[in-house]
């Protein structure tokens, strides 16, 4: 072997090896990255993932007054859903979560919960706990641990067009009427809107969560009368103003701004589905103090009512609400009384099973 | 007599493989970059992904240490569900990739043809490129629509508004929109390389235009075509928006399926469906690439 061609293998072997090496430390670079992500972390901040939209614009406008008030700064992250936090929290395997609270349904915040993703509140560390009505802070609490704080709660019920239906819907039950033929549109599954479907399908049919088979029955029958499964809400409004639905199981506040296009917000009379917001903190984050300051930030009287108004949601807490944000919320607390009653860990856990049967049999 | 004209061999050759051994390196470099991203990007998730779709209906992001089994992928071939699933993602994107191909060759063929109006015709098809896919996804949701154009049209014309929302062929319509320009310009890029004498002289020998098209253009250019259409293929099959927003919920491609089962945190079964679809049509891209 001459040195030519000594120096000709090398080369290429060595660029070989470069290439794989460059792939190597790329890809172990990616996972580190990952597993430890601190983006937002630095410098006295926190980061919170949760949804896009109005709760990122909402979370986003009252930054600046949170960290007036708590001296805590933080990023938030939108996620394009947030069972990607739950998701992200179990890639995290407990250590350097790349977010230290998160935004999500109290379905979620259980889920989470239940797989010890999630650090128990310091309720200590939020003394503006106390304004948090008791029967809301109940439902995200396990044994004595409140697993996450709640934030605000929607009603789902039924919106409608006046001039198309040609009755007045004041049931569940109407839903099924022949006349609504292909004119309903509902939640997809796994959405949680998709699933309170089901299970109002199943309590107003004489099931419950634990007997959910009447429910599945239910929709079969209600299957000729759904035009379409809509994934985004504004969709399903869109549907709603431009005559393709007739009849949307929808959040009842969304309706409220569409009054004079005919549009009727329904609470029917069985009761009514619902979910509420709740703030979490990651398992893992070394910051669950910082994130205990910001949550009492949160729900901070002034804070409170900037974000009911900016997220459009009931409130959870016995501030009394300005008039102007009272005008545009249907969530009353006579209201808050009629709600369904939802065991939102097994809600959860059956997410998946639901989904399947929900593919094969309603969707298809 | 052997031994010298091996010399005469050698030397000539020798210039070539030197430059060859200069060439590779440097070509190679050149591609450096994308290969040191994709090779990874493409591979470690792969192999991560098939590990995950081994370990059971239950595996989750954090359990890597369950007994292998092929429960998942026996599940998901057991059943009529997922084969009419993956047979309509198929289904769907080759009449995506027809439809494209009858509407974009005869596109490319005129903007061939007609040099003066290259310029606008080229527009036309890029300039909607530059608008976002879901923008464009709404703009099909207002046109289809009880209260869009067409059906004002068609109720004006006597006959009951349409129901094209929520249905396959408003998503074929608008994945056709998507592909359209991708299939066009290949097709013209391809037609560039032809000879024009070609069709010219067809032209001479009385063909018609569309004969020229069929029996000259076409058979000569079928490399880029195949090209694109193998690409617009893989768009319209692993299109996730377009079936969700214009689906309506009843449009159950596999991309579509296998969001809602990671959602669930189904990773198992999520990845089983995606890698399935891979196997199916990895082996017509392979054949494809081949036959060029």
């Amino acid at each position: 072997m001459n040195a030519r061609q000594l120096s000709g293998g090398l080369s290429r072997r060595g660029l070989l090896a470069g290439m794989i090496g460059a792939a190597g430390t790329l890809t172990v670079a990616a996972c580190g990255q990952s597993s430890s992500g601190t983006v937002g972390k630095q410098g006295g901040s926190i980061a919170i993932a949760g949804s896009a939209g109005v709760y990122q614009e909402t979370a986003n406008s009252v930054k600046s007054a949170v960290e007036t008030a708590t001296g805590i700064n933080y990023t938030y992250s939108a996620l394009g859903s947030t069972n990607d936090y739950i998701a992200k929290l179990q890639a995290a395997h407990g250590q350097s979560p790349p977010f230290d609270a998160g935004i999500t349904g109290s379905d979620l915040a259980w889920l989470g919960h239940h797989q010890g993703l999630l650090e128990r509140i310091p309720t200590g560390g939020v003394p503006n706990l106390s304004h948090v009505e008791p029967e809301f802070r109940k439902i995200v609490t396990d044994g004595s641990n409140l697993i996450a704080v709640p934030l605000g709660y929607k009603v789902q019920g039924i919106l409608w067009r006046k001039d198309l239906v040609p009755f007045e819907i004041k049931s569940w039950h109407d839903l099924w009427r022949p006349e609504l033929k292909k004119r309903i549109t509902v939640q997809s599954m796994p959405q949680l809107g998709g699933r309170m479907v089901l299970l109002m399908a199943a309590i107003i049919n004489g099931g419950s969560q634990k007997n959910i088979e009447p429910g599945w029955k239910a929709l079969a029958k209600l299957k000729p009368n759904i035009q379409s499964f809509f994934a985004v809400t504004s969709d399903a409004l869109n549907g709603l103003v431009a005559g393709d639905s007739w009849v949307s199981v929808n959040t009842l506040d969304l309706g409220l701004p569409l009054k004079s296009k005919n549009v009727v917000a329904t609470a029917p009379s069985e009761g009514l589905i619902w979910s509420m917001d709740a703030l979490s903190i990651a398992k893992g984050t070394e910051h669950a103090d910082w994130a205990a300051k910001m949550i009492n930030g949160f729900t901070s009287e002034s804070l409170n009512d900037e974000w009911i108004e900016g997220v459009e949601t009931g409130s959870v807490t016995s501030y009394p609400l300005p008039p102007k944000v009272k005008a545009n919320t249907v969530e009353t607390p006579a209201l808050s009384k009629r709600l369904f009653p939802i065991d939102l860990l097994q809600i959860g856990l059956d997410s998946a099973e639901w989904t399947q049967r929900w593919q094969h049999e309603i969707a298809s | 007599m052997a031994a010298r004209n091996r010399k005469l061999t050698d030397a000539r050759a020798g210039p070539r493989q030197r430059s060859q051994w200069v060439q590779r390196p440097i070509e190679l470099g050149m591609a450096l970059p994308i290969l040191v991203v994709a090779i990874p990007l493409v591979l470690v998730p792969g192999i991560l992904l098939i590990r995950l779709t081994l370990l059971g209906e239950n595996a989750q992001l954090t359990g890597i240490n369950g007994a292998w089994t092929l429960s998942v992928y026996e599940s998901v071939l057991r059943s009529p569900f997922y084969w009419r699933a993956i047979g309509g993602t198929i289904l769907l994107g080759a009449t995506t990739v027809i439809l494209t191909i009858l509407l974009g060759l005869p596109y490319g063929y005129w903007m061939l043809r007609h040099p003066r109006s290259r310029t606008l015709l080229t527009m036309v098809l890029v300039l909607p490129l530059t608008v976002n896919v879901v923008v464009r996804l709404y703009g099909w949701q207002l046109l289809l629509s009880q209260s869009g154009p067409i059906n004002w049209l068609t109720t004006r014309l006597g006959h009951s508004p349409l129901t094209m929302l929520s249905t396959w062929p408003a998503v074929l319509v608008a994945l056709v929109h998507v592909t359209l320009p991708i299939i066009a310009l290949t097709s013209y890029g391809a037609m560039r390389q032809l000879d024009a004498n070609l069709i010219d002289a067809a032209r001479t020998l009385g063909t018609a235009p569309s004969t020229a098209l069929l029996r000259v253009v076409i058979p000569a250019c079928a490399p880029g075509i195949a090209a694109g259409a193998a690409i617009a293929f893989g768009l319209a099959a692993g299109s996730f928006l377009v079936p969700v927003v214009l689906g309506g919920g009843r449009v159950n491609t596999v991309p579509v399926l296998v969001y809602q089962d990671a959602q669930t945190s189904s990773y198992a079964l999520a990845g089983c469906l995606a890698v399935l679809l891979v196997a199916i049509v990895l082996p017509f891209m392979v054949w494809n690439q081949r036959r060029r």
